[in-house]
């Protein structure tokens, strides 16, 4: 946990940290003029200042998601755990040319949770997905995601890919921290979605489909009747 | 060599990086260009111009190898450095057999980043000079007629002029005429240097060859 939490602030801000760097030494060259450019010196310096809030900005998300002990867990209805953050990923892949499929059982019953933690979980596996179809042809560049019942208790939420599959020797591995699968964000999403469902009790794995393409599967348990708070 | 200044162009979708170590490249006293996609640079590149590119690795879209690919496939295909904001050590073998310049953490030290940076310009400046050259030495072929090619291509084979005579069914004289308009035209005088440069030049492909192309 450790481990996944350093890795995952080490990315966030090394971006951040470079520009300041970069800046810093721009900053003395200049200085270094016998009439220094003191215009060219302020921008820096407010873009040093940026990039710092950047970088602390990193760091308060990321201990954010690991600051609360407990979770705050309630029914979460199926609207707020798939319908509202497919929504939010719909120009992304787009953009990538990519087709979002939705399939949501009807009658899903609601599931126990944190909601601000569950909505973490489903756009990480679904950007995972769709940079697993990056280099499929035009006709296999579909992400689906289906949440249906899996038994009376638990609801299983699946975001299957058309692309290559994954190699059978990093399926085990697809949740560990630094198995990248996407150039950006190196291998962060995934552990930390392992870590928000492991807390809820559920089981996040993946698996290639006989059909061709991976799918990355949770579970949820349900919400019992009139569970509260 | 050229005469135009050469530029360091810069694809970082971080804005802020890419702000920041343009400002250090200029005050070192590069020519900078910044682009925030590897598609903007693709599209605003000066096909000709000489320089070297500096890449993030990690682009949405397009990301540093696409851009590398891209750009091999071109006539001008300038260095690439590729920046990263930490090591990927697939993506950093597949970038270096490709060919990579070098390779650098966003947070490289400056001497590093500097030297790899005059490193692909002082590449690109080399390779500007080589390619010219081939491109000199395939006009000259060019000013042969296609008789006199055909003569060239026997001769670079070890033929001999009595040889070669028979093969085109021309007098032996005729052949040692051709062999004397392609030596003027080539600029060269001997055998072996006519060989070397027609090997250079790249004029026959295939047999003979250590790889035949198209066979």
């Amino acid at each position: 946990m450790m481990g996944q939490l350093a890795s995952a602030l080490a990315h966030e801000i090394s971006q951040p940290l470079g520009a300041i760097l970069r800046n810093a030494e721009a900053a003395e060259l200049f200085l270094q003029d016998a009439s220094p450019d003191l215009e060219e010196i302020r921008a820096i310096l407010a873009d040093i200042r940026k990039d710092d809030q950047r970088a602390g900005n990193a760091i308060d998300r990321i201990r954010g998601l690991f600051k609360r002990q407990s979770l705050d867990r309630r029914p979460v209805e199926k609207g707020a755990l798939v319908g509202e953050v497919v929504a939010l990923v719909r120009s992304d892949a787009a953009a990538r040319h990519v087709q979002l499929e939705l399939a949501v059982a009807d009658h899903l019953p609601a599931v126990f949770g944190d909601v601000v933690h569950l909505q973490q979980v489903l756009p990480n596996l679904i950007v995972d997905g769709m940079y697993g179809i990056d280099e499929a042809k035009a006709g296999d560049r579909r992400v689906s995601v289906t949440a249906s019942l899996d038994g009376p208790q638990a609801v299983e939420i699946a975001v299957s890919g058309f692309g290559r599959g994954i190699p059978a020797d990093t399926l085990a591995h697809i949740f560990d921290p630094f198995f990248a699968t996407k150039p950006k964000g190196m291998g962060i999403g995934l552990p930390i979605s392992r870590t928000i469902v492991e807390a809820h009790e559920g089981r996040p794995w993946a698996e290639n489909q006989s059909g061709g393409g991976a799918s990355f599967r949770f579970t949820l348990s349900v919400a019992k009747e009139g569970a509260r708070k | 060599m050229s005469e135009t200044v050469p530029v360091v162009h810069i694809v970082d979708d971080d804005t802020s990086f890419l702000t920041a170590i343009a400002r250090l490249l200029r005050a070192n006293g590069f020519s900078v260009k910044t682009y925030s996609s590897a598609h903007e640079f693709l599209a605003q590149r000066d096909a000709n111009a000489p320089g070297c590119v500096l890449a993030d690795l990690q682009m949405p879209q397009m990301n540093g190898l696409d851009l590398q690919s891209a750009l091999a496939h071109n006539r001008n295909p300038l260095p690439i450095l590729f920046l990263t904001g930490h090591g990927d050590i697939p993506s950093t073998v597949r970038a270096m057999r490709d060919g990579a310049e070098d390779f650098l953490e966003k947070r490289a030290p400056k001497k590093r980043l500097l030297d790899a940076v005059m490193r692909a310009l002082a590449r690109d400046s080399r390779e500007r000079d080589a390619r010219a050259q081939q491109c000199e030495l395939r006009a000259r072929f060019h000013t042969l007629t296609e008789r006199e090619l055909e003569v060239l291509s026997h001769v670079v084979r070890g033929r001999l002029n009595k040889q070669i005579a028979g093969d085109l069914g021309i007098h032996e004289r005729t052949v040692k005429l051709h062999r004397t308009a392609i030596t003027t035209k080539l600029k060269v005088q001997s055998v072996a240097e006519l060989t070397r440069l027609t090997q250079e030049a790249g004029i026959f492909p295939g047999p003979g060859r250590t790889f035949p192309k198209g066979q």
